[in-house]
């Protein structure tokens, strides 16, 4: 199962490991990058991000678990496939709440090694896809005025038309035509479909938790 | 001509010897041995002095005793056979020219005295002593002849300077020649050659045929003409130029058989004086008188009444006789006093009368020895016919008498003689008390209770006022104004002025000052010693006092004014002064010898006399102007104390007179005492001084030149004397032993010298003596000897000592070398365990480093290990499939090979890190060797977020090293550096390792850390063992550090970063090219 456009990045500042596990990586058929220390990787060139990390937790300088942290807080959701030396249970427990995909202790299986990154480069397809879905609706939201944000905001909150003309004292007529906006612009079936969207992008009533 | 009787040998060559027989005999003299003779000696009595003209020559300024004294006025000292004072009776006496006084005793041989002690008298050398019953003594110049039964033996010095055999006679008659040889007469019966002389040669006697008619001879004299008069048992001889004038003695014609003639002497005068040893009619002490010998009698004295054992002369010409049974006599002219054992002499019966060289006449009687000498003070008592002794007053008068005033008498002293005016005979009373010469020549008595005037041997009383006695009177004294003033203790006590033997005026106590002695004021009045302890001056009917020291004794015996002005007291506190009003005292803090003044007087010489309770005390006149000028000046006096007569007593009325004739006189109460201050300087002979005998440890040795005293004496004790007679008391001593003492020791009138613990060596002990009268003979006598040393103080035995001291110090070294030898042993054994231990310790670190290194290591492994399993992986996963890649495949297995090779690597590092090897040298590359350990400690690093920067000079020099213990070193420091970092917060955490060459051709290593760095309080501790900042440390990883570093001649040292963090430096020597290594 050749996966030519999916690369695997690995960080070990070990040579013999990163040879290594380039070598196996490259014999499963995928495509391989590799850093000797997570400053390199931060530094690495291309706008596309590797589908997985394979991380070496001891590294001089950033170590592991430093670059699962950057990379949270840089919101680079690439799915992490952790190795260590010697078994580090606090390590591992952080690296796996982080959202560390599996963490290995050297040396390791080839086949646990490649199942990891295969359900790492699985996660990551998926995380791409949902990241495409939210970025659609995250444009359709925005594509709304503010007054149909305000509106849209409303409506999923669970008002009806004449009390949201209430709230935002204008009449319920120019209700229904905003809310008809809304439903045609984030391009939604029904009010259930309206909700489901704004909950992907999280939106909450604030006037009506104010009002509480 | 030989005799018949006699065997005859001349051995006699002597010239001088022939000579001087030729002036006596002509040329008849002959040479003969001493005949042998058994014939019996039945003389007991021994003579001795004939030999006058050799004491005359002797002679010298000393003076005699004084014949206008009586015998009994002599200072008379008494040794006697019954208080075991003296052996037994000394029979003859002789002195010889050294001083000592030799005399023989009856039957206990030869005694020589010193004035101290009879020292028995044994002849040193030849193996002889004299034990014989009767021994005579002659001296010569140089000599003491000593005349035995047995013997004839010549002493010079002590020693026997010739000795002859004795015929047997029992008392020989000696006399001396001039050069010291000796004449004796025999006074065997059997004898036909009874004059022998006798010199250091030989003995030859003389008889008939040299014109002796008589034998044997009894007495002999020489007559100073180179003749001697000889007795016989009948008849007188005189024996000169070979010829015999005969002076038979009629009384003497049935004596035959008997002693006859037993002492002859030659008075100055050329008289003969004749003792026969029998009384009678013609017998007795005789003198020949134109040709006959008749029996000397004076007015009170009858020579023929006394048995004459001895005659001899003394210096002054006295006659001195020796009787048997009626003492002694002196006579001069026709002057005879006698002394016997009524008046003190140890017994009537007297051997012999010797004068010595000091005057001091010795006599010998059967019961003892007797001196008597002439002291400087002459007492006059009852024994020379003074009332009673009871003398309370002594007056001069003018005319030369010397008045005495006593009790039932008063006694008139003049040219010697004593005469008396008792009660009942002239005296109106019993008790004289005062006199008193006015100018006129009155002499006043105070008698009982009257005072009279004693004009032409009649007594005169002053007639009384009111027919009252005046009292007693105990003050005498005219003034200027011709007034006589009289201190009377009557009823009332008064003072009385009398005028032209009339009391005028009376001072009646207590209106008047009770009184004491009186004198007249050269100035007017009189000076009364008062009861009330005042001298006061009575003038022109005024009184003046000054009083004396309240608690002090009343001027009460004497007072004296003065025509200065100043007035002298006599108290029992001291000589009383007054001058200018001022009351002073001279007592024995002012040198007087004694505080009790008696009475006092000057002499016309200005030398003022005490008599005080210890003596006669001399002032000069001088010396009591000292004390006037200064009260407290010390005065310097002279002594004349019992030795000298003195017979101190308490006064009762006047007691001190100066006669006409210069001589000062005293009452004391009991007698009265005269000193002549013209008579009293230097009777005394120089004191010569002798070494008699050194005592080392008990034992006696003679005083002998160069004697040599055995080792170590610890005590030692050298005799000397000084003969001299006159007082031995007084003579005194000092000596000095060269070169022990530094100075004299006086040793007062000790007559030895003590020395103990004396180091051997050659000494002189040196010893002089002064005479009683203090004066100095600075003629030391001398004694050289040498104290041999002990064998502990000898040469060889000190060297022997030095030798074995220094074997002991090289015994003591060697022992001491073997004891350094072992415990150097020991130390060395001690080191090797320490540098075992040093070693186990620093195996330990390493280990327990490479404990800590374990997840490290691990991780070291691991890492090739996990290489290796995923090459593997990957090769396989290369080669399966329909095409496999053989390439990658290849790839992969060569990483394979190489991870593992890496992987064994590490594991060989780690087991060369936890060996427990020996230390080996070895060139090391630092570079290499460092490399190694960061190789180990990678992992910590990381783990601690370290950054490991190296900074490797290329061309780093080798040193010479172990791998193992460098590499601990490297690992301690970059291990210190990692923890002292992986502390510190958010900034860089970086270990540098830097090696550089130095100038000094070392190699130095410097890690350097960023970490929280030392605090400098600690900086100095940190190698010290078991110092650790670390919870969990040892403390010991700098310490071993250090001390590999030390082990490898390099130093470490710490120094804070410019920035944070410390660094370590270590310095290791190069190891030049060429040089091997040293194990």
């Amino acid at each position: 199962m050749p996966q030519p456009d999916v690369v695997i990045a690995i960080v070990d500042d070990d040579p013999s490991a990163r040879e290594g596990l380039s070598s196996l990586i490259r014999s499963a058929g995928l495509q391989v990058e590799t850093f000797a220390s997570a400053q390199e990787f931060l530094a690495r060139p291309g706008p596309e991000a590797p589908s997985c990390l394979v991380l070496d937790l001891q590294l001089p300088g950033l170590s592991g678990l430093d670059l699962q942290k950057r990379m949270i807080e840089a919101k680079l959701e690439i799915p992490i496939v952790f190795l260590t030396g010697h078994g580090n249970i606090p390590a591992s427990v952080q690296a796996i709440k982080a959202g560390a995909i599996e963490f290995l202790t050297k040396p390791f299986d080839d086949q646990e090694l490649l199942e990891a990154i295969h359900d790492a480069v699985e996660r990551d397809r998926q995380s791409r896809q949902q990241n495409a879905e939210m970025r659609e609706l995250q444009d359709r939201y925005e594509s709304l005025t503010a007054r149909e944000q305000e509106v849209m905001q409303l409506v999923v909150s669970g008002l009806l038309n004449k009390q949201i003309a209430a709230e935002l004292q204008i009449t319920e007529f120019t209700v229904k035509i905003h809310r008809g906006r809304v439903m045609r612009k984030m391009h939604a079936d029904s009010l259930a479909d309206l909700v489901r969207m704004a909950e992907s992008l999280g939106i909450r009533s604030p006037k009506r938790s104010a009002r509480i | 001509m030989p005799q018949p009787d006699v065997v005859i040998a001349i051995v006699d060559d002597d010239p001088s010897a022939r000579e001087g027989l030729s002036t006596t005999m002509g040329e008849r003299a002959s040479h003969w041995l001493l005949p042998c003779s058994s014939a019996p000696c039945t003389a007991l009595m021994v003579m001795l002095g004939i030999c006058l003209c050799y004491l005359l020559l002797a002679a010298d300024s000393a003076h005699a005793l004084d014949p206008n004294k009586r015998i009994t006025q002599y200072l008379h000292t008494s040794w006697r056979i019954q208080d075991g004072s003296l052996p037994s009776s000394m029979s003859s006496i002789a002195q010889t020219s050294d001083g000592f006084l030799w005399f023989s005793s009856l039957s206990q041989g030869i005694y020589r005295f010193d004035g101290v002690r009879f020292l028995p008298w044994s002849i040193a050398g030849k193996g002889a002593s004299i034990n014989t019953t009767a021994v005579v003594l002659g001296e010569g110049e140089g000599g003491l002849w000593i005349v035995t039964e047995r013997d004839i033996v010549h002493l010079n010095n002590g020693a026997v300077t010739s000795r002859f055999e004795s015929e047997g006679d029992q008392s020989p008659r000696v006399s001396m020649g001039p050069d010291g040889s000796l004449w004796f007469a025999r006074t065997s019966n059997a004898t036909t050659a009874p004059l022998c002389h006798v010199s250091d040669r030989a003995i030859r006697c003389f008889g008939k045929a040299d014109g002796i008619p008589i034998s044997p001879i009894d007495s002999l004299l020489p007559d100073g003409k180179g003749g001697f008069w000889l007795g016989g048992q009948t008849t007188l001889v005189h024996w000169h130029n070979g010829m015999s004038d005969l002076y038979p003695i009629e009384a003497l014609k049935s004596n035959i058989g008997q002693h006859g003639i037993d002492t002859l002497a030659l008075g100055p005068d050329g008289s003969l004086w004749v003792g026969i040893l029998a009384e009678g009619p013609g017998l007795g002490l005789c003198r020949l008188i134109e040709g006959t010998v008749k029996p000397f009698r004076t007015r009170t004295f009858d020579g023929s009444k006394v048995v004459v054992d001895d005659l001899s002369f003394d210096a002054d010409g006295n006659l001195w006789v020796a009787t048997a049974g009626k003492g002694i006599f002196r006579i001069r002219g026709n002057v005879v006093d006698h002394y016997g054992q009524a008046e003190g002499l140890s017994g009537d019966t007297v051997f012999t009368v010797f004068e010595d060289r000091e005057r001091i006449v010795w006599v010998a009687t059967t019961n003892g020895l007797d001196s008597l000498r002439d002291p400087r003070i002459t007492t006059f008592s009852a024994l020379e016919g003074l009332g009673k002794d009871a003398a309370a007053g002594v007056l001069a008068s003018k005319d030369g008498t010397v008045w005495v005033a006593n009790a039932e008498s008063l006694d008139r002293i003049k040219n010697g003689a004593v005469s008396s005016i008792r009660t009942g005979s002239g005296l109106p009373g019993h008790q004289v008390t005062y006199l008193m010469e006015d100018r006129a020549r009155n002499l006043w008595v105070g008698v009982d209770d009257g005072l009279y005037l004693f004009k032409e041997g009649r007594f005169h009383r002053i007639p009384e006022p009111k027919h009252q006695p005046l009292g007693m009177v105990i003050g005498l004294t005219e003034d200027t104004d011709g007034n006589v003033w009289a201190q009377c203790i009557g009823n009332p006590r008064k003072l009385v002025r009398i005028r032209d033997f009339q009391v005028r005026e009376q001072f009646p106590a207590p209106q008047f000052p009770p009184g004491r002695v009186i004198t007249a004021d050269p100035h007017g009045g009189i000076w009364i010693a008062t009861l009330n302890k005042e001298l006061a001056l009575f003038r022109n009917g005024a009184l003046q006092k000054f009083s004396l020291q309240p608690n002090s004794s009343p001027a009460r015996h004497q007072i004296v004014a003065e025509a200065d002005g100043s007035v002298l007291a006599a108290s029992e506190n001291g000589l009383i002064g007054l001058r200018q009003g001022k009351v002073r005292r001279m007592t024995t803090e002012n040198g007087l010898p004694c505080d009790f003044v008696i009475s006092f007087i000057q002499d016309q010489e200005k030398r003022w006399w005490f008599y005080t309770q210890c003596g006669v005390v001399e002032l000069p006149d001088s010396e009591l102007e000292k004390w006037w000028a200064n009260s407290e000046a010390m005065v310097q006096t002279r002594l004349y104390d019992v030795l000298d007569g003195a017979r101190p007593n308490a006064p009762s009325f006047t007691s001190a007179a100066y006669s006409p004739d210069g001589r000062v006189w005293f009452a004391n109460g009991v007698v009265v005492q005269m000193l002549d201050p013209s008579g009293l300087s230097q009777r005394a002979l120089p004191a010569a001084t002798y070494i008699e005998s050194v005592i080392a440890e008990r034992k006696e040795y003679h005083a002998n030149e160069n004697l040599r005293l055995p080792p170590h004496p610890r005590d030692l004790q050298i005799d000397y004397t000084s003969p001299t007679f006159l007082i031995p008391q007084r003579v005194k001593f000092r000596y000095r032993l060269d070169p022990y003492d530094r100075d004299w020791h006086d040793a007062g009138t000790r007559r030895q010298a003590f020395y103990t613990d004396l180091p051997p060596g050659k000494y002189s002990f040196h010893v002089m003596a002064a005479n009683s009268d203090g004066v100095w003979n600075e003629t030391a006598a001398k004694l050289d000897f040498s104290i041999a040393p002990a064998y502990y103080q000898t040469n060889w035995f000190r060297a022997l000592c030095g030798a074995a001291f220094l074997a002991l110090l090289w015994a003591a070294y060697q022992l001491r070398l073997r004891h350094l030898h072992r415990e150097f042993k020991r130390a060395e054994e001690q080191r090797e365990k320490l540098r075992q231990l040093e070693a186990d310790l620093a195996h330990i670190n390493r280990v327990s480093m490479m404990g800590e290194l374990t997840a490290s290591i691990a991780h070291e492994v691991n890492q090739p290990l996990s290489g290796v399993v995923s090459n593997a992986s990957a090769c396989l996963r290369w080669l399966a499939g329909d095409a496999p890649n053989l390439e990658e495949a290849r790839e992969a297995a060569r990483r394979i090979v190489r991870d593992g090779k890496r992987a064994a690597e590490v594991i060989s590092r780690i087991r060369a890190m936890t060996r427990k090897a020996e230390a080996a040298r070895e060139k090391l590359d630092l570079n290499e060797t460092i490399r190694d350990v960061l190789a180990l400690v990678g992992d910590e690093a990381k783990k601690n977020r370290v950054a490991i920067r190296t900074e490797f000079a290329d061309d780093v020099s080798p040193v010479l090293g172990d791998r193992v213990q460098l590499q601990q070193v490297m690992l301690n420091l970059v291990m210190n550096g990692i923890e002292a970092m992986s502390i510190v917060g958010e900034q860089a955490r970086e270990l540098a390792v830097i090696t550089r060459n130095t100038d000094s051709d070392q190699v130095q290593v410097t890690v350097q850390d960023s970490g929280v760095g030392l605090d400098p309080d600690t900086m100095p501790k940190i190698f010290d063992p078991f110092y650790t900042t670390k919870p969990s440390g040892m403390g010991m990883g700098l310490s071993i550090t250090r001390s590999i570093l030390q082990a490898h001649g390099g130093q470490l040292w710490a120094a804070a970063n410019d920035g944070p963090g410390t660094s370590f430096h270590f310095t290791l020597p190069r190891r030049e090219e060429g040089s091997h290594a040293a194990a």
